[in-house]
């Protein structure tokens, strides 16, 4: 190796030593979030991100009641502009939903749900049929997991 | 020195870890306790620090890849996407962390993203290429006949030697930076990073307290973060000129 090659060899070493250096792990949340701004970046707005991207892939049990709350509420706007169900098809799809959670072993005491329905309105009905079928598929999801 | 799959001749990507980190402890194996160990630590109250120091490694590792070869990310890419793409992969168990293998989480994303920034300047590297054969600014046709018999690839050598002249160049305009600032403990830990790469190695090797090594630590990072790829290619081409002249 002549000496030109060994110079550019100690460069790089140097400028490897001095990346992790810059890098150490031992560093405070202050000095990386001012690292940051040195380098452009805003810390807020990073960590925003990070909270963003947790609750898109990580999220909690209620962020993802919410969404699926969200999502079915959505589907039951768009399933209303295109017919309005009869009364009855709802009341049996409740029954139908709570059977489904009793069997996944919710405990649901006898009889809570085969209340009389005839003071409620078609949007009630459609209401808590959305909430009983989130609570269905996130049990379904926790027997899945379990499953695995 | 290692050889690259593509031929060139580099320093090993390891070194760019610091000791602790130079195997990289992920694998592509289903692991989901570790999955799930991973997101409940980014969860929990180390979650925020781990993201802003991964974030910190991302972009200080895409400026050393820059300051060899000149150019700030390649691809249309960022640091942060980088860093929150080896997120995602990790939380979703694309790619798992073996906690056995490296116990810190922080030290395992930064392995990834090392991985993963590698890879990205590597197909870069390998697109920059410059022709054997080429008719040069002055007129001159250069052919493979004016490359040295011993060098068996003259087009790597070409972007070897660009690469060193940028690594000289970068170097050079941090050691000025350093000596400008006329303080005697900043130049012996800069003097320091030749044979060493953490603040404890320094403070051993030199004498200096750790916390000061920390401090004066902070006070290089403010100089390397006005030392940007583009500005270090812009200088090269500049001293290269003033040379020729």
């Amino acid at each position: 190796m002549n000496s030109r090659d060994k110079r550019s060899q100690e460069n790089a070493a140097f400028l490897d030593n001095l990346t992790s250096f810059l890098s150490d792990e031992g560093r405070s949340v202050e000095d990386v979030k001012e690292s940051l701004r040195e380098q452009g970046f805003d810390p807020d707005r990073a960590l925003q991100q990070f909270r963003e991207t947790l609750a898109e892939h990580a999220p909690s049990w209620r962020e993802k009641a919410l969404r699926e709350r969200q999502r079915a509420k959505e589907a039951f706007g768009n399933d209303r502009i295109e017919r309005a169900r009869p009364r009855e098809e709802i009341v049996t799809e409740i029954r139908a939903v709570t059977d489904a959670m009793r069997s996944l072993g919710a405990p649901i005491a006898a009889g809570a749900y085969h209340r009389n329905f005839e003071q409620a309105t078609e949007g009630d009905l459609e209401s808590l049929l959305i909430d009983l079928k989130v609570q269905r598929d996130l049990l379904q999801q926790k027997q899945e997991r379990s499953d695995e | 020195m290692v050889l690259r799959a593509n031929g060139t001749k580099t320093t090993p990507r390891s070194k760019l870890l610091s000791k602790n980190q130079r195997s990289p402890a992920y694998n592509v194996d289903v692991m989901p306790e570790a999955k799930n160990r991973a997101t409940e630590i980014l969860l929990g109250p180390e979650g925020e620090l781990i993201w802003l120091s991964l974030l910190d490694y991302a972009a200080k590792l895409a400026r050393r890849h820059g300051w060899r070869t000149g150019t700030a990310l390649p691809g249309g890419t960022s640091p942060d996407s980088i860093a929150n793409d080896v997120l995602i992969k990790v939380i979703e168990g694309e790619r798992t962390w073996d906690p056995d293998r490296e116990p810190s989480l922080l030290t395992a994303l930064k392995g990834m993203v090392h991985s993963d920034l590698g890879h990205l300047f590597s197909s870069y590297e390998a697109r920059m290429v410059e022709p054997t054969d080429l008719q040069l600014s002055d007129g001159f046709e250069r052919t493979a006949d004016h490359f040295p018999a011993l060098d068996p690839d003259p087009e790597m050598a070409l972007l070897q030697a660009e690469f060193t002249r940028l690594e000289m160049t970068a170097l050079d305009l941090i050691r000025e930076a350093v000596e400008s600032r006329g303080n005697q403990d900043l130049e012996t830990v800069f003097l320091a990073l030749y044979e060493a790469d953490t603040p404890k190695e320094i403070a051993d090797m030199t004498g200096l307290p750790v916390e000061r090594v920390y401090v004066l630590g902070r006070e290089l990072d403010r100089i390397a973060g006005k030392i940007s790829p583009v500005r270090v290619a812009r200088v090269m081409k500049e001293r290269m000129t003033h040379e020729q002249s």
